[in-house]
C-alpha cells in the first residue's frame, strides 16, 4: 500500500511538472518577446526541464517505489533542480502571459526581413517542438532580432522572406509580437506589377492595408479595384463600410466617389453620402441620403445619418424627424436617442 | 559488466529492433499482406528484393481472390486477373462497345496487351484512355511498363512524370504488379544496361506504397546524375522524395539544380511552383507555371494549373479567358479549354458567352459533374431554371458528392417557393463541404422564409462569424429580431 502510495505520488508530482513545463512553453511561443538570445533559452530550458521531468518519473517507474534516493544523490539533486527550472519558467510563462492579455495597446506594424529560421529543416526530416527566426531588428538598426515561431507560422515563414511584425507594447512594458506574417504589400506590388489585371490581389491588398490601420493606402487600392471591376459593388462598399466604423470620411469619400454614378444603390449613396455629411460638404451629402431614403424608406441607416446631417447643418425639426423615423425602425439607437433630447428643444425654439 | 546490466542492454536492442521494423511495416501499403501462404512467399520474395517473381506470386493469389472481390469491378477486369486473357480481351471489347466513353475496357485491353508482352498494342489501347481520360494514373502506368519492355526509355520516364505529377496511385492492383514486375526486369540487368533514371521513377512510384524504395530511387537517380542520364528528371526525383521525408527546402535547392540544368523542365517548374505556393509566394508561383506554359503550352495539365491560378488566386479573370482562348486558337478541339473558356467568361459577367463555351466543351469532351454544375450556374443565371434544374440533376448524377449542384437546385427550389426542397438541398450542399458564405446565408434565408427562428438564428450567428458584414446576413437577422427587413447594413 505505501509503494502504491509512493509511486501515486511521484507520479502525480512528477507529470504536474512536465505539465506545467509544457504550458510555460505554450505561454513564451504565444507572448513571446523578442530578443537576442533571452526568449530561445528560455524556451529551450523549459523543453529540456519538460523532458527531464518524464525520463525522471519513467526512471522512478523502472526502479520501483520501493527505491529511495538518498538526499545528495545526482538523482535527487535532479528532481529538485528541474523542479526549481519549472517552476521559475512558470513565473517567467505567468509574467508573459499577463503582459499579452491585459496588454490593450494597438499592435505597431514593421516591415522587415528573416535572415534565417533556426532549428527548421533538419537532416532527419524530424520536426523539433519549437524553431525561430532571426529577424532584421526595427529597433536597432544593422542588428538581428530572434523571436519564437509558433506552429502555424513555420509553414508560411522561411529564410529571406520580407515580413510584418506585429508588436504591441505589453501590459508590463515588455514589448511582445503578436504576429508575424508575409509582407502583403510587397508581394501584392510584385503580382500587380506583372498582372494588373488580379483582383484578388488587389482585394488582399485593401484589405491587408485596413488591418495595419493604412487606411488611406486602403482606400486608393479599392478606388483603383473598383475601377478596374466595375461590376463589383460588393468589394468598395465593404471597405467603405468598415472606413466609416473608424470616422475615416475622407476616404469613404475616395472609395465610393466613382462607384455611386454608376447605378442606383441606395447603401453606396448612405455611405457616401453620410461621409460626405461628415466632411463639410452636406448639401451633396443630404442629396444622396435622400436618395437613399427614397430607395429604401425602411431601412433605419438613411434617417439615421439624416438625422446627423440635418442637425449639422441647424435644421433641428428635419434632423427630429429623421432620428425619430431611425429610432421607430431599430430600437435601441442611444446615440440617436440622446440626440433626439438634445436637439428637440432646438427645434421648438426654432419653430417659434 | 553485470547479468543485469546485459539484460537491460538485450532488451533496449530488441526494443530498438522492433521499432525500426515496426516503422518499416507500419508505412507499407496493406497490399503486400495477403492471408494465402502464397501471399506469404510473394511477400518473401519482394522482400529479398525479388520484385518480379514477388509479382507473379501476387498474380497467383490475385487469381485466387479477385472471385470473393469488390462488387463493381468490371466484369472483363474480373478475368483478367483470374487470367483469362482471351476471355477479358472478349469481353472488353463487348463492354467497350456498349459504354464507348468509359475508360475501363479500354484499360483491360491494355492491360491483356501487356500480359501478352504486345508493348506497342499496349501503349495504343492505353492512348486511347489518356484519350477520354487525360491523366489515367494506370493508364499512364501501363504505358510506362510497355515503353520501357520496348526499350524507349525516354518515353516511359514521360509517361512516369505525367503519372507523379497528379500524385494519385493507381486503382487497379494488376497495374501495379505489372509495375513491381517491369521494376524486376530492369533491376535484373546487368549495372550498365540499367536504365537508371527510368528505375529512379519507377521506384519512386513504388515509394509510394512501401518508402523503402526511396534507397533505390535516390541511388539510381544519384547513378543517372552521374552518368548524364537525364539528369534534370533525375534531379527532380530526388526533390520530390526530400520533400515526401520532410525536407522541403532541399528538396527545393534540388529542382534549382534540375532547372540549371534544362530550364524548361515542365515537371521541375511544377514541382517548384507548388513549393512556392506552400509558402505563400504567389507572384514566384504565377512565375514559375507562366515559364512551364511557354515551354510547353500544349500541355492540358500545366495550362489548367495557371488557370487554377489566375481564376482562383490572382481573380485575373482577363488574362485567364486571354489564355484560354490563345489555346483554342490553336487547337478548337480542346473541350477542357472550352471550359477555361467559359469559366473566366461566366466570372467576368457574360453568361451568354459562358454557356456557348460550355456547349462547345460538352460537344467535344466528356461530360463531366463540374461542367455540367457550371453550365447549371449559368442557365440559372439567364432564367432559364427548367434547364438548369436538367443540367444540375445530371451533375448530382455524375458525382453526388460534389456541394455545387445541390446548392444550384436549392436556389431553384426557392425560386418557385418549394421551401422543403429548397432547404434539403441547400443542407446537403453544405454537409458535402460547399460552405462559401454565399451558401450559408442563403440557407438563413430559408430558414427564416419557414419561420424556423432558432435554426436561422444559428445561421446567422455562423454566417455572420464568416463576415461580421455581410448586407444580407444583418438584413435577415434583422428582419429575425422582428424590426422590417433593411437591406443597408450598419456601418
Amino acid at each position: 500500500m505505501t509503494r502504491l502510495l509512493r509511486l501515486v505520488r511521484i507520479t502525480v508530482v512528477d507529470l504536474t511538472l512536465a505539465a506545467l513545463a509544457a504550458w510555460a512553453v505554450w505561454a513564451q511561443l504565444v507572448y513571446r518577446a523578442p530578443g537576442r538570445w533571452a526568449a530561445v533559452v528560455a524556451a529551450g530550458v523549459a523543453t529540456v526541464a519538460m523532458g527531464l521531468a518524464i525520463a525522471l518519473w519513467l526512471h522512478a517507474l523502472v526502479r520501483g517505489a520501493a527505491v529511495r534516493d538518498r538526499r545528495w544523490s545526482p538523482i535527487a539533486i535532479g528532481q529538485r533542480l528541474c523542479a526549481l527550472v519549472i517552476l521559475v519558467s512558470c513565473f517567467y510563462g505567468v509574467f508573459l502571459v499577463s503582459n499579452g492579455t491585459f496588454d490593450l495597446s494597438e499592435p505597431s506594424h514593421h516591415p522587415t526581413a528573416i535572415v534565417r529560421i533556426g532549428l527548421d529543416e533538419t537532416e532527419l526530416g524530424l520536426r523539433l517542438p519549437f524553431v525561430w527566426a532571426d529577424v532584421r531588428s526595427w529597433r536597432r538598426p544593422g542588428e538581428l532580432e530572434r523571436v519564437l515561431v509558433r506552429p502555424e507560422e513555420r509553414a508560411r515563414l522561411w529564410s529571406g522572406q520580407s515580413v510584418v511584425v506585429s508588436v504591441r507594447a505589453g501590459f508590463h512594458g515588455v514589448p511582445w509580437v503578436a504576429r508575424i506574417e508575409g509582407d502583403v504589400e510587397k508581394q501584392s506590388r510584385e503580382i500587380l506589377a506583372v498582372a494588373p489585371d488580379a483582383a484578388q490581389t488587389r482585394r488582399d491588398l485593401a484589405e491587408f492595408y485596413v488591418r495595419l490601420g493604412r487606411y488611406s493606402e486602403a482606400a486608393i487600392t479599392t478606388r483603383e479595384y473598383a475601377r478596374r471591376v466595375p461590376d463589383d459593388r460588393h468589394v468598395p462598399v465593404r471597405i467603405a463600410r468598415l472606413l466609416t466604423a473608424r470616422d475615416r470620411f475622407a476616404d469613404v469619400v475616395t472609395v465610393l466617389e466613382d462607384v455611386a454614378p454608376r447605378r442606383e444603390d441606395a447603401e453606396v449613396y448612405g455611405l457616401l453620402g453620410h461621409a460626405l455629411a461628415a466632411q463639410g460638404r452636406r448639401p451633396e451629402g443630404i442629396a444622396l441620403l435622400e436618395r437613399a431614403r427614397t430607395l429604401q424608406p425602411r431601412s433605419w441607416w438613411p434617417h439615421y445619418a439624416l438625422g446627423w446631417a440635418y442637425g449639422g447643418s441647424g435644421e433641428y425639426a428635419r434632423a427630429v424627424t429623421a432620428f425619430q423615423k431611425a429610432v421607430e425602425l431599430r430600437p435601441g439607437l442611444s446615440d440617436a436617442e440622446r440626440e433626439l433630447k438634445r436637439l428637440r428643444p432646438l427645434a421648438t425654439r426654432a419653430s417659434r | 559488466m553485470r547479468a543485469r546490466h546485459r539484460t537491460l542492454l538485450s532488451l533496449g536492442a530488441l526494443a530498438l529492433l522492433v521499432i525500426v521494423v515496426f516503422n518499416q511495416l507500419a508505412g507499407m501499403s496493406l497490399r503486400f499482406f495477403g492471408a494465402s501462404t502464397t501471399a506469404a512467399r510473394a511477400f518473401a520474395h519482394y522482400l529479398a528484393g525479388d520484385y518480379a517473381g514477388a509479382a507473379r506470386l501476387y498474380r497467383e493469389d490475385l487469381k485466387r481472390s479477385v472471385v470473393r472481390g469488390p462488387a463493381d469491378a468490371t466484369p472483363s477486369w474480373v478475368l483478367l486477373a483470374t487470367g483469362d486473357l482471351d476471355g477479358a480481351e472478349r469481353r472488353a471489347r463487348v463492354e467497350a462497345r456498349a459504354m464507348p466513353t468509359d475508360v475501363e475496357p479500354l484499360l483491360t485491353l491494355a492491360e491483356v496487351a501487356l500480359a501478352r508482352r504486345d508493348s506497342a498494342g499496349a501503349v495504343q489501347e492505353a492512348g486511347r484512355v489518356l484519350g477520354l481520360r487525360r491523366d489515367d494514373a494506370d493508364a499512364l502506368l501501363v504505358t510506362a511498363v510497355a515503353h520501357a519492355r520496348q526499350g524507349a526509355a525516354d518515353a516511359a520516364i514521360e509517361a512516369m512524370k505525367r503519372a507523379h505529377r497528379t500524385e494519385r496511385v493507381e486503382r487497379r492492383a494488376t497495374v501495379f504488379l505489372a509495375v513491381l514486375e517491369v521494376v524486376g526486369e530492369l533491376d535484373d540487368r546487368p549495372l550498365d544496361a540499367r536504365p537508371n533514371c527510368l528505375l529512379a521513377h519507377l521506384h519512386h512510384y513504388l515509394r509510394l506504397s512501401d518508402p523503402s524504395h526511396a534507397e533505390p530511387a535516390i541511388r539510381y537517380a544519384q547513378r543517372a546524375i552521374h552518368v548524364e542520364d537525364r539528369s534534370d528528371d533525375a534531379h527532380v526525383v530526388l526533390a520530390l522524395i526530400d520533400a515526401a521525408q520532410g525536407r522541403p527546402t532541399r528538396g527545393f535547392g534540388r529542382l534549382q539544380q534540375a532547372l540549371t540544368v534544362n530550364p524548361r523542365n515542365t515537371a521541375a517548374l511544377l514541382a517548384s511552383a507548388r513549393y512556392r505556393a506552400s509558402r505563400g509566394e504567389v507572384a514566384e508561383e504565377y512565375r514559375l507555371l507562366r515559364t512551364a506554359f511557354e515551354a510547353d503550352p500544349d500541355d492540358p495539365f500545366v495550362v489548367g494549373a495557371l488557370h487554377r491560378l489566375l481564376v482562383q488566386r490572382l481573380g485575373d479573370d482577363r488574362q485567364a479567358l486571354a489564355l484560354a482562348a490563345g489555346v483554342i486558337a490553336r487547337n478548337p478541339r480542346d473541350a477542357e479549354a472550352w471550359g477555361r473558356h467559359g469559366h473566366a467568361q461566366a466570372r467576368l459577367g457574360d453568361s451568354r458567352g459562358a454557356l456557348q463555351s460550355y456547349q462547345h466543351a460538352a460537344a467535344l469532351g466528356p461530360r463531366t459533374a463540374e461542367l455540367e454544375d457550371r453550365t447549371g450556374h449559368v442557365l440559372l443565371l439567364l432564367g432559364r431554371d427548367a434547364e438548369a434544374f436538367t443540367t444540375y440533376q445530371r451533375a448530382v448524377a455524375l458525382d453526388p458528392l460534389r456541394p455545387g449542384p445541390h446548392h444550384g437546385l436549392a436556389a431553384l427550389h426557392a425560386k418557385a417557393r418549394r421551401w422543403n426542397d429548397a432547404t434539403r438541398e441547400a443542407q446537403m450542399g453544405l454537409a458535402l463541404g460547399g460552405r462559401d458564405l454565399a451558401h450559408v446565408v442563403a440557407l438563413c434565408g430559408l430558414y427564416v422564409e419557414q419561420g424556423r427562428k432558432a435554426e436561422a438564428a444559428r445561421c446567422l450567428t455562423e454566417a455572420l462569424a464568416l463576415d461580421p458584414y455581410d448586407a444580407h446576413a444583418l438584413a435577415l437577422q434583422e428582419q429575425l429580431r422582428g424590426t422590417p427587413r433593411s437591406a443597408s447594413a450598419t456601418p
